[in-house]
Protein backbone atom coordinates (compact mmCIF):
# COMPACT_ATOMS: atom_id res chain seq x y z
CA UNK A 1 0.00 0.00 0.00
CA UNK A 2 1.22 3.69 -0.34
CA UNK A 3 3.50 4.07 2.46
CA UNK A 4 5.32 6.60 1.37
CA UNK A 5 3.05 10.05 0.86
CA UNK A 6 3.52 13.87 1.19
CA UNK A 7 0.88 16.45 2.57
CA UNK A 8 0.84 19.58 0.95
CA UNK A 9 -1.34 22.41 1.97
CA UNK A 10 -1.68 23.17 -1.77
CA UNK A 11 -5.39 22.90 -3.28
CA UNK A 12 -5.14 20.63 -6.88
CA UNK A 13 -3.95 23.33 -9.84
CA UNK A 14 -1.59 25.82 -7.63
CA UNK A 15 0.04 27.81 -9.65
CA UNK A 16 3.76 27.50 -7.57
CA UNK A 17 3.59 23.77 -8.31
CA UNK A 18 5.46 23.85 -12.02
CA UNK A 19 3.60 21.65 -14.49
CA UNK A 20 5.51 18.36 -15.76
CA UNK A 21 4.36 15.93 -18.11
CA UNK A 22 1.61 13.81 -17.06
CA UNK A 23 0.36 16.07 -14.53
CA UNK A 24 -3.16 15.98 -16.32
CA UNK A 25 -3.37 12.83 -16.54
CA UNK A 26 -2.13 12.55 -12.38
CA UNK A 27 -4.75 15.22 -11.91
CA UNK A 28 -7.31 13.30 -13.72
CA UNK A 29 -6.52 9.61 -12.30
CA UNK A 30 -5.55 10.38 -8.87
CA UNK A 31 -7.62 13.92 -8.52
CA UNK A 32 -7.39 14.92 -4.70
CA UNK A 33 -10.96 14.15 -3.39
CA UNK A 34 -12.19 14.83 0.63
CA UNK A 35 -11.11 11.97 2.31
CA UNK A 36 -14.40 12.02 4.27
CA UNK A 37 -16.10 11.50 1.03
CA UNK A 38 -14.71 7.98 1.45
CA UNK A 39 -14.88 7.49 5.30
CA UNK A 40 -19.06 8.35 4.62
CA UNK A 41 -19.37 5.58 1.48
CA UNK A 42 -17.02 3.23 3.00
CA UNK A 43 -20.26 3.31 5.82
CA UNK A 44 -22.52 2.97 3.15
CA UNK A 45 -20.87 0.17 1.39
CA UNK A 46 -19.56 -1.64 4.01
CA UNK A 47 -23.46 -1.85 5.76
CA UNK A 48 -24.83 -2.84 2.28
CA UNK A 49 -22.37 -6.14 2.19
CA UNK A 50 -23.83 -7.25 5.32
CA UNK A 51 -27.59 -6.93 4.07
CA UNK A 52 -26.40 -8.12 0.56
CA UNK A 53 -25.84 -11.39 2.51
CA UNK A 54 -29.20 -11.87 3.42
CA UNK A 55 -31.41 -9.95 1.13
CA UNK A 56 -29.59 -10.20 -2.11
CA UNK A 57 -27.00 -13.32 -3.04
CA UNK A 58 -28.90 -14.76 0.09
CA UNK A 59 -29.08 -18.33 -1.69
CA UNK A 60 -25.61 -19.50 -0.58
CA UNK A 61 -26.63 -21.65 2.32
CA UNK A 62 -29.54 -23.32 0.04
CA UNK A 63 -26.43 -24.24 -2.25
CA UNK A 64 -23.93 -25.56 -0.15
CA UNK A 65 -26.73 -28.10 1.66
CA UNK A 66 -28.11 -28.52 -1.94
CA UNK A 67 -26.83 -31.12 -4.65
CA UNK A 68 -23.47 -30.69 -5.12
CA UNK A 69 -23.99 -31.98 -8.41
CA UNK A 70 -25.46 -28.46 -9.59
CA UNK A 71 -22.30 -27.39 -8.48
CA UNK A 72 -21.11 -25.53 -12.00
CA UNK A 73 -18.04 -23.40 -10.57
CA UNK A 74 -16.56 -20.37 -12.16
CA UNK A 75 -13.15 -20.12 -13.51
CA UNK A 76 -11.77 -18.11 -10.49
CA UNK A 77 -13.14 -20.92 -7.88
CA UNK A 78 -10.96 -23.75 -9.85
CA UNK A 79 -7.93 -21.51 -10.33
CA UNK A 80 -7.76 -20.79 -6.84
CA UNK A 81 -9.12 -24.32 -5.46
CA UNK A 82 -12.22 -22.91 -3.58
CA UNK A 83 -14.03 -25.66 -2.29
CA UNK A 84 -17.50 -27.15 -3.12
CA UNK A 85 -19.69 -25.51 -1.32
CA UNK A 86 -20.90 -26.83 2.38
CA UNK A 87 -22.65 -25.86 5.31
CA UNK A 88 -19.41 -25.18 7.45
CA UNK A 89 -17.43 -23.44 4.94
CA UNK A 90 -20.17 -20.58 3.98
CA UNK A 91 -21.20 -20.38 7.85
CA UNK A 92 -17.72 -19.15 8.74
CA UNK A 93 -17.67 -17.14 5.72
CA UNK A 94 -20.88 -15.28 6.28
CA UNK A 95 -18.93 -14.34 9.51
CA UNK A 96 -15.85 -13.63 8.15
CA UNK A 97 -17.77 -10.95 5.85
CA UNK A 98 -19.87 -9.36 8.76
CA UNK A 99 -17.29 -8.90 11.26
CA UNK A 100 -14.65 -7.43 8.44
CA UNK A 101 -17.57 -4.89 7.40
CA UNK A 102 -18.14 -3.68 10.75
CA UNK A 103 -14.64 -3.06 11.36
CA UNK A 104 -14.20 -1.27 8.08
CA UNK A 105 -16.88 0.62 8.42
CA UNK A 106 -15.61 1.72 11.53
CA UNK A 107 -12.72 2.92 10.48
CA UNK A 108 -11.23 2.18 13.92
CA UNK A 109 -8.08 0.12 12.83
CA UNK A 110 -4.54 1.03 12.65
CA UNK A 111 -3.69 1.47 9.02
CA UNK A 112 -2.05 -1.86 8.46
CA UNK A 113 -4.43 -4.18 10.03
CA UNK A 114 -6.99 -1.83 8.45
CA UNK A 115 -5.85 -2.79 4.97
CA UNK A 116 -5.45 -6.10 5.07
CA UNK A 117 -8.99 -6.33 6.90
CA UNK A 118 -10.47 -4.57 4.19
CA UNK A 119 -8.79 -6.92 1.43
CA UNK A 120 -9.43 -10.28 3.82
CA UNK A 121 -13.79 -9.03 3.73
CA UNK A 122 -13.10 -7.90 -0.05
CA UNK A 123 -11.92 -11.99 -0.63
CA UNK A 124 -14.43 -13.36 0.95
CA UNK A 125 -17.21 -11.48 0.05
CA UNK A 126 -15.65 -12.10 -3.81
CA UNK A 127 -15.45 -15.69 -2.78
CA UNK A 128 -19.41 -15.61 -1.28
CA UNK A 129 -21.13 -13.47 -4.07
CA UNK A 130 -18.72 -16.64 -6.63
CA UNK A 131 -20.85 -19.44 -4.60
CA UNK A 132 -23.74 -17.97 -5.52
CA UNK A 133 -22.79 -17.42 -9.29
CA UNK A 134 -21.77 -20.89 -9.85
CA UNK A 135 -24.98 -22.56 -10.68
CA UNK A 136 -25.03 -21.74 -14.05
CA UNK A 137 -26.98 -18.12 -13.37
CA UNK A 138 -24.69 -15.63 -13.71
CA UNK A 139 -25.26 -11.84 -12.67
CA UNK A 140 -23.77 -8.92 -13.39
CA UNK A 141 -25.19 -6.90 -10.78
CA UNK A 142 -22.16 -7.15 -8.12
CA UNK A 143 -19.26 -5.74 -10.42
CA UNK A 144 -18.96 -2.30 -8.89
CA UNK A 145 -19.36 -3.00 -5.46
CA UNK A 146 -16.74 -6.10 -5.51
CA UNK A 147 -14.47 -3.15 -7.20
CA UNK A 148 -15.56 -1.17 -4.31
CA UNK A 149 -14.62 -3.77 -1.77
CA UNK A 150 -11.31 -4.35 -3.27
CA UNK A 151 -9.98 -0.52 -3.69
CA UNK A 152 -11.70 1.04 -0.94
CA UNK A 153 -8.88 -0.86 2.00
CA UNK A 154 -6.13 1.31 0.24
CA UNK A 155 -6.98 4.65 0.75
CA UNK A 156 -6.13 3.86 4.66
CA UNK A 157 -7.39 6.16 7.48
CA UNK A 158 -9.89 8.37 6.62
CA UNK A 159 -12.03 9.67 9.43
CA UNK A 160 -15.89 11.63 8.34
CA UNK A 161 -14.08 14.44 9.93
CA UNK A 162 -11.01 14.10 7.67
CA UNK A 163 -11.08 17.60 5.66
CA UNK A 164 -7.65 16.82 3.65
CA UNK A 165 -7.84 15.82 0.02
CA UNK A 166 -6.25 12.69 -1.00
CA UNK A 167 -5.07 11.31 -3.86
CA UNK A 168 -5.68 7.48 -2.68
CA UNK A 169 -9.20 8.33 -2.24
CA UNK A 170 -9.59 10.14 -5.82
CA UNK A 171 -7.84 6.88 -7.11
CA UNK A 172 -10.40 4.77 -5.15
CA UNK A 173 -13.13 6.36 -6.06
CA UNK A 174 -12.69 6.45 -9.82
CA UNK A 175 -12.46 3.23 -9.72
CA UNK A 176 -15.53 2.46 -8.41
CA UNK A 177 -16.98 5.17 -10.59
CA UNK A 178 -15.25 2.63 -13.67
CA UNK A 179 -16.91 -0.60 -12.19
CA UNK A 180 -19.75 1.08 -12.46
CA UNK A 181 -19.85 2.49 -16.02
CA UNK A 182 -18.16 -0.58 -17.61
CA UNK A 183 -21.30 -2.54 -15.89
CA UNK A 184 -23.39 -0.24 -18.30
CA UNK A 185 -21.56 0.57 -21.21
CA UNK A 186 -20.59 -3.20 -21.71
CA UNK A 187 -24.19 -3.95 -21.49
CA UNK A 188 -24.74 -2.16 -24.63
CA UNK A 189 -21.71 -4.20 -26.16
CA UNK A 190 -22.65 -7.50 -25.08
CA UNK A 191 -26.21 -6.74 -26.67
CA UNK A 192 -24.23 -6.04 -29.93
CA UNK A 193 -22.98 -9.12 -29.58
CA UNK A 194 -24.95 -11.59 -28.31
CA UNK A 195 -28.46 -9.47 -29.95
CA UNK A 196 -26.93 -8.12 -32.94
CA UNK A 197 -27.05 -4.27 -33.69
CA UNK A 198 -31.11 -5.12 -34.12
CA UNK A 199 -31.51 -6.10 -30.62
CA UNK A 200 -33.70 -3.03 -29.58
CA UNK A 201 -36.35 -4.01 -32.25
CA UNK A 202 -36.54 -7.57 -30.60
CA UNK A 203 -38.65 -8.24 -28.01
CA UNK A 204 -36.36 -9.25 -25.07
CA UNK A 205 -38.39 -6.84 -22.61
CA UNK A 206 -41.31 -9.02 -23.46
CA UNK A 207 -39.41 -11.77 -22.70
CA UNK A 208 -38.65 -10.35 -19.26
CA UNK A 209 -41.90 -9.04 -18.71
CA UNK A 210 -43.65 -12.14 -19.86
CA UNK A 211 -41.59 -14.17 -17.53
CA UNK A 212 -41.79 -12.42 -14.11
CA UNK A 213 -43.61 -9.27 -14.95
CA UNK A 214 -45.37 -7.40 -12.14
CA UNK A 215 -48.87 -6.08 -12.84
CA UNK A 216 -47.51 -3.28 -13.78
CA UNK A 217 -44.67 -4.76 -15.89
CA UNK A 218 -47.63 -6.94 -17.76
CA UNK A 219 -49.32 -3.91 -18.26
CA UNK A 220 -46.67 -2.94 -20.97
CA UNK A 221 -46.81 -5.73 -23.07
CA UNK A 222 -49.55 -4.07 -25.42
CA UNK A 223 -48.72 -2.25 -27.79
CA UNK A 224 -45.40 -3.73 -28.52
CA UNK A 225 -44.31 -0.67 -29.46
CA UNK A 226 -43.84 0.72 -26.23
CA UNK A 227 -40.81 -1.92 -24.62
CA UNK A 228 -39.27 -1.49 -28.00
CA UNK A 229 -38.87 2.29 -27.40
CA UNK A 230 -37.33 1.48 -24.06
CA UNK A 231 -35.08 -1.33 -25.23
CA UNK A 232 -33.89 2.00 -28.04
CA UNK A 233 -34.04 3.87 -24.63
CA UNK A 234 -32.22 1.82 -21.98
CA UNK A 235 -29.74 1.22 -25.28
CA UNK A 236 -28.78 4.83 -25.67
CA UNK A 237 -28.63 5.36 -22.06
CA UNK A 238 -25.88 2.21 -21.79
CA UNK A 239 -24.15 3.20 -24.67
CA UNK A 240 -24.04 7.32 -23.08
CA UNK A 241 -22.66 5.98 -19.51
CA UNK A 242 -19.20 7.06 -20.09
CA UNK A 243 -20.17 10.32 -20.44
CA UNK A 244 -20.76 10.06 -16.31
CA UNK A 245 -16.61 9.93 -16.10
CA UNK A 246 -16.52 13.70 -17.80
CA UNK A 247 -19.66 15.31 -16.65
CA UNK A 248 -19.08 17.64 -13.37
CA UNK A 249 -21.72 19.16 -10.95
CA UNK A 250 -26.02 19.11 -12.09
CA UNK A 251 -25.14 16.95 -15.26
CA UNK A 252 -23.37 14.34 -13.79
CA UNK A 253 -25.99 14.37 -10.46
CA UNK A 254 -28.96 14.62 -12.94
CA UNK A 255 -27.35 11.61 -15.15
CA UNK A 256 -26.87 9.26 -11.97
CA UNK A 257 -30.55 10.39 -10.95
CA UNK A 258 -31.70 8.78 -14.21
CA UNK A 259 -29.86 5.63 -13.47
CA UNK A 260 -31.36 5.21 -10.44
CA UNK A 261 -35.16 6.05 -11.80
CA UNK A 262 -34.12 2.98 -14.86
CA UNK A 263 -33.62 1.00 -12.04
CA UNK A 264 -36.75 1.64 -9.78
CA UNK A 265 -38.53 1.29 -13.25
CA UNK A 266 -37.71 -2.30 -13.48
CA UNK A 267 -37.92 -3.42 -9.81
CA UNK A 268 -41.70 -1.77 -10.03
CA UNK A 269 -41.68 -3.70 -13.45
CA UNK A 270 -39.89 -7.00 -13.35
CA UNK A 271 -38.77 -6.76 -9.59
CA UNK A 272 -35.25 -6.35 -10.90
CA UNK A 273 -32.74 -3.99 -9.01
CA UNK A 274 -29.64 -4.16 -9.41
CA UNK A 275 -28.87 -2.25 -5.72
CA UNK A 276 -25.15 -3.29 -5.69
CA UNK A 277 -24.49 -1.17 -8.57
CA UNK A 278 -26.83 1.67 -7.26
CA UNK A 279 -25.19 1.94 -3.99
CA UNK A 280 -22.17 2.85 -5.87
CA UNK A 281 -23.50 5.20 -8.12
CA UNK A 282 -22.88 7.24 -4.79
CA UNK A 283 -19.37 7.17 -5.61
CA UNK A 284 -20.04 10.14 -8.43
CA UNK A 285 -21.82 12.20 -5.45
CA UNK A 286 -20.00 14.87 -2.64
CA UNK A 287 -21.37 12.62 -0.39
CA UNK A 288 -19.07 14.38 2.25
CA UNK A 289 -21.41 17.76 2.04
CA UNK A 290 -24.38 15.92 3.80
CA UNK A 291 -22.12 16.21 7.22
CA UNK A 292 -21.16 19.98 6.57
CA UNK A 293 -22.97 20.86 9.79
CA UNK A 294 -21.47 18.11 11.84
CA UNK A 295 -17.80 20.10 11.66
CA UNK A 296 -17.00 21.09 15.07
CA UNK A 297 -16.96 24.90 13.98
CA UNK A 298 -20.69 24.45 12.36
CA UNK A 299 -19.54 25.44 9.06
CA UNK A 300 -20.49 23.83 6.10
CA UNK A 301 -17.26 21.90 4.48
CA UNK A 302 -17.77 23.46 1.10
CA UNK A 303 -15.66 20.61 -0.85
CA UNK A 304 -16.85 21.24 -4.42
CA UNK A 305 -15.67 19.06 -7.61
CA UNK B 1 -2.34 8.19 5.93
CA UNK B 2 -2.53 10.50 8.10
CA UNK B 3 -1.60 14.16 6.84
CA UNK B 4 1.55 15.66 8.28
CA UNK B 5 0.04 19.00 8.01
CA UNK B 6 -3.18 18.64 10.06
CA UNK B 7 -5.94 20.54 8.01
CA UNK B 8 -6.45 23.75 9.96
CA UNK B 9 -9.65 24.35 12.03
CA UNK B 10 -10.53 27.54 10.18
CA UNK B 11 -10.98 25.47 6.97
CA UNK B 12 -13.66 27.18 4.59
CA UNK B 13 -13.04 25.36 1.47
CA UNK B 14 -15.10 28.06 -0.57
CA UNK B 15 -18.21 27.15 0.96
CA UNK B 16 -21.31 28.62 -0.98
CA UNK B 17 -22.54 31.16 1.44
CA UNK B 18 -20.04 31.41 4.03
CA UNK B 19 -20.44 35.00 4.95
CA UNK B 20 -16.72 33.93 6.72
CA UNK B 21 -13.66 35.78 5.60
CA UNK B 22 -11.84 34.27 2.90
CA UNK B 23 -9.91 30.69 3.95
CA UNK B 24 -6.66 31.64 5.17
CA UNK B 25 -5.47 27.92 4.57
CA UNK B 26 -6.95 25.78 1.99
CA UNK B 27 -6.79 22.11 2.77
CA UNK B 28 -4.05 19.90 2.81
CA UNK B 29 -3.40 17.61 -0.47
CA UNK B 30 -2.15 14.09 0.33
CA UNK B 31 -0.29 13.08 -2.50
CA UNK B 32 1.18 9.53 -3.05
CA UNK B 33 4.64 8.19 -3.61
CA UNK B 34 5.37 7.19 -6.97
CA UNK B 35 5.59 3.62 -5.97
CA UNK B 36 2.25 4.09 -5.17
CA UNK B 37 1.34 5.90 -8.24
CA UNK B 38 2.68 3.07 -9.87
CA UNK B 39 0.59 -0.24 -8.64
CA UNK B 40 -2.18 1.99 -9.03
CA UNK B 41 -2.71 3.23 -12.45
CA UNK B 42 -1.12 -0.43 -13.23
CA UNK B 43 -4.46 -2.36 -11.63
CA UNK B 44 -6.62 -0.25 -13.38
CA UNK B 45 -5.57 -0.47 -16.40
CA UNK B 46 -5.18 -4.53 -15.92
CA UNK B 47 -8.62 -4.28 -14.32
CA UNK B 48 -10.16 -2.02 -17.31
CA UNK B 49 -8.59 -4.20 -19.94
CA UNK B 50 -9.94 -7.55 -17.99
CA UNK B 51 -13.51 -6.25 -17.71
CA UNK B 52 -13.71 -5.06 -21.16
CA UNK B 53 -12.38 -8.68 -22.87
CA UNK B 54 -14.64 -10.66 -20.95
CA UNK B 55 -17.84 -8.90 -22.87
CA UNK B 56 -15.70 -8.62 -25.87
CA UNK B 57 -14.63 -12.34 -26.46
CA UNK B 58 -14.95 -13.61 -22.71
CA UNK B 59 -17.44 -16.44 -21.42
CA UNK B 60 -19.30 -16.96 -18.44
CA UNK B 61 -17.70 -18.27 -16.20
CA UNK B 62 -14.57 -15.65 -16.24
CA UNK B 63 -16.48 -13.82 -13.61
CA UNK B 64 -16.00 -11.27 -12.01
CA UNK B 65 -14.50 -10.58 -16.06
CA UNK B 66 -17.07 -12.16 -17.94
CA UNK B 67 -19.30 -10.78 -19.95
CA UNK B 68 -22.12 -8.26 -19.06
CA UNK B 69 -24.77 -10.35 -21.07
CA UNK B 70 -27.79 -10.22 -18.38
CA UNK B 71 -30.26 -9.30 -21.12
CA UNK B 72 -27.89 -9.32 -24.04
CA UNK B 73 -29.86 -11.89 -26.20
CA UNK B 74 -32.81 -10.82 -28.12
CA UNK B 75 -35.60 -12.77 -29.14
CA UNK B 76 -37.62 -11.85 -32.40
CA UNK B 77 -40.97 -10.44 -32.67
CA UNK B 78 -42.02 -13.17 -34.18
CA UNK B 79 -39.88 -15.60 -32.07
CA UNK B 80 -41.15 -17.39 -28.57
CA UNK B 81 -40.75 -16.70 -25.15
CA UNK B 82 -40.04 -19.84 -22.99
CA UNK B 83 -40.47 -20.24 -19.02
CA UNK B 84 -39.94 -23.53 -17.69
CA UNK B 85 -41.44 -24.62 -14.34
CA UNK B 86 -41.59 -27.97 -12.72
CA UNK B 87 -44.53 -30.64 -11.59
CA UNK B 88 -44.55 -33.04 -9.64
CA UNK B 89 -46.31 -36.26 -8.44
CA UNK B 90 -45.85 -36.48 -5.03
CA UNK B 91 -46.61 -40.05 -2.70
CA UNK B 92 -50.02 -39.79 -1.90
CA UNK B 93 -50.63 -39.35 -5.78
CA UNK B 94 -51.51 -35.72 -6.51
CA UNK B 95 -49.68 -33.62 -9.24
CA UNK B 96 -49.28 -30.03 -8.50
CA UNK B 97 -46.54 -27.30 -9.70
CA UNK B 98 -43.75 -26.82 -7.95
CA UNK B 99 -41.98 -23.92 -7.90
CA UNK B 100 -38.69 -23.62 -8.73
CA UNK B 101 -37.44 -20.99 -6.20
CA UNK B 102 -34.23 -20.99 -3.66
CA UNK B 103 -36.90 -21.63 -0.47
CA UNK B 104 -38.70 -24.67 -2.43
CA UNK B 105 -36.32 -26.58 -4.43
CA UNK B 106 -32.72 -24.79 -3.23
CA UNK B 107 -32.08 -23.57 -6.56
CA UNK B 108 -33.62 -20.58 -8.88
CA UNK B 109 -35.32 -20.83 -12.05
CA UNK B 110 -32.41 -19.44 -13.91
CA UNK B 111 -29.68 -21.78 -12.61
CA UNK B 112 -31.99 -24.33 -13.67
CA UNK B 113 -32.35 -23.05 -16.81
CA UNK B 114 -28.97 -22.60 -17.14
CA UNK B 115 -28.47 -26.57 -16.55
CA UNK B 116 -31.12 -27.22 -18.65
CA UNK B 117 -29.20 -29.13 -21.42
CA UNK B 118 -27.64 -31.54 -18.24
CA UNK B 119 -31.00 -31.78 -17.04
CA UNK B 120 -32.32 -33.67 -19.95
CA UNK B 121 -29.28 -35.10 -20.41
CA UNK B 122 -28.89 -36.74 -17.11
CA UNK B 123 -32.67 -36.67 -15.60
CA UNK B 124 -31.14 -38.35 -12.42
CA UNK B 125 -30.40 -34.74 -11.10
CA UNK B 126 -34.35 -33.69 -11.24
CA UNK B 127 -34.27 -36.38 -8.54
CA UNK B 128 -31.85 -34.29 -6.42
CA UNK B 129 -34.48 -31.46 -7.04
CA UNK B 130 -36.64 -33.55 -5.31
CA UNK B 131 -34.07 -34.78 -2.40
CA UNK B 132 -34.03 -31.01 -1.61
CA UNK B 133 -37.55 -30.13 -1.52
CA UNK B 134 -37.58 -32.78 1.18
CA UNK B 135 -35.22 -31.82 3.08
CA UNK B 136 -36.76 -28.16 2.93
CA UNK B 137 -40.03 -29.43 3.46
CA UNK B 138 -40.09 -32.21 5.80
CA UNK B 139 -43.40 -32.22 6.76
CA UNK B 140 -44.89 -32.44 3.00
CA UNK B 141 -45.45 -35.04 1.38
CA UNK B 142 -42.54 -36.27 -0.96
CA UNK B 143 -42.01 -36.03 -4.38
CA UNK B 144 -42.13 -39.22 -6.14
CA UNK B 145 -41.82 -38.23 -9.85
CA UNK B 146 -41.19 -35.14 -11.72
CA UNK B 147 -41.18 -33.36 -15.04
CA UNK B 148 -39.56 -30.59 -16.05
CA UNK B 149 -42.07 -28.44 -18.43
CA UNK B 150 -41.81 -25.38 -20.71
CA UNK B 151 -44.63 -23.23 -21.08
CA UNK B 152 -44.28 -21.21 -24.65
CA UNK B 153 -45.57 -18.23 -25.07
CA UNK B 154 -45.39 -17.66 -29.45
CA UNK B 155 -44.81 -14.29 -30.46
CA UNK B 156 -46.80 -12.50 -34.05
CA UNK B 157 -45.56 -9.26 -34.06
CA UNK B 158 -44.29 -8.77 -30.69
CA UNK B 159 -47.69 -9.46 -29.32
CA UNK B 160 -48.49 -12.62 -27.11
CA UNK B 161 -50.17 -15.14 -29.89
CA UNK B 162 -50.94 -18.27 -27.44
CA UNK B 163 -48.99 -20.40 -25.40
CA UNK B 164 -48.55 -24.27 -24.76
CA UNK B 165 -46.26 -26.60 -22.52
CA UNK B 166 -43.72 -28.85 -23.60
CA UNK B 167 -42.12 -31.67 -21.32
CA UNK B 168 -38.73 -31.46 -21.47
CA UNK B 169 -37.79 -34.03 -18.84
CA UNK B 170 -38.94 -36.18 -16.60
CA UNK B 171 -37.74 -38.64 -13.80
CA UNK B 172 -37.67 -41.49 -13.37
CA UNK B 173 -37.29 -41.64 -16.98
CA UNK B 174 -38.78 -45.04 -17.64
CA UNK B 175 -42.18 -43.52 -15.87
CA UNK B 176 -42.07 -39.90 -17.84
CA UNK B 177 -42.00 -41.42 -21.48
CA UNK B 178 -39.96 -42.16 -24.08
CA UNK B 179 -36.46 -40.20 -25.24
CA UNK B 180 -36.33 -39.31 -28.38
CA UNK B 181 -33.14 -39.19 -30.64
CA UNK B 182 -32.59 -35.32 -30.15
CA UNK B 183 -32.84 -35.86 -26.24
CA UNK B 184 -36.55 -34.87 -25.47
CA UNK B 185 -39.18 -36.19 -24.06
CA UNK B 186 -42.12 -37.30 -26.45
CA UNK B 187 -45.31 -35.13 -25.70
CA UNK B 188 -47.52 -38.17 -25.15
CA UNK B 189 -50.59 -38.19 -23.31
CA UNK B 190 -48.40 -40.82 -20.77
CA UNK B 191 -46.29 -38.08 -19.57
CA UNK B 192 -48.50 -36.47 -17.54
CA UNK B 193 -52.24 -35.34 -17.20
CA UNK B 194 -51.34 -31.51 -16.40
CA UNK B 195 -48.37 -31.30 -19.49
CA UNK B 196 -50.91 -31.12 -22.38
CA UNK B 197 -50.12 -29.11 -24.96
CA UNK B 198 -52.87 -26.15 -24.85
CA UNK B 199 -52.79 -24.35 -27.70
CA UNK B 200 -54.31 -20.83 -26.85
CA UNK B 201 -53.55 -19.44 -30.15
CA UNK B 202 -52.82 -20.25 -33.50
Amino acid sequence: MSTDTRAENAPPGNPAVPPRPGRGLRAAVFEPTPAARVALLRIVIYGFTIGDLFWIVNDVFAHADGSAALYRPLRIRLWLHLPVPFHGYVHVLRWVIIIGCLLCASGRLPRRLGVLTGLVTAAAFTDWVSIGMSYSKIDHDHFALIVALWVLPTVGISRLRDRTRSEAAGWALLCIQIGCVAVYFLSALAKIRYGGWDWPTGSTFAWAMTRRGTGLGRMLLNPPWLLVVGQFAVMGMEFLSPALLFLRGRARYGFVVLLCCFHLGTYLTMKIHFLPLVVCLLAFLPLEQVLGERFPDGRRSGVRR
Amino acid sequence: MRPIAPPSPQFSGGGGSDPLPADPEPPAVQRLSRASLAWRAAALVIGTLLVVRGTLIGNDIDWPFGPMSQFAFRIGPNGAIHSTFLEARTVQGNVMVVPITVKSVGIARAEIEGQQPRLIRDPALLGDLATSYHRLHPDQPQLQQLWLQDRVTVLRHGRDAGQYVTTLVGWPLNEAGQVNESGQVNESGQVNEAGQVNEAGQ
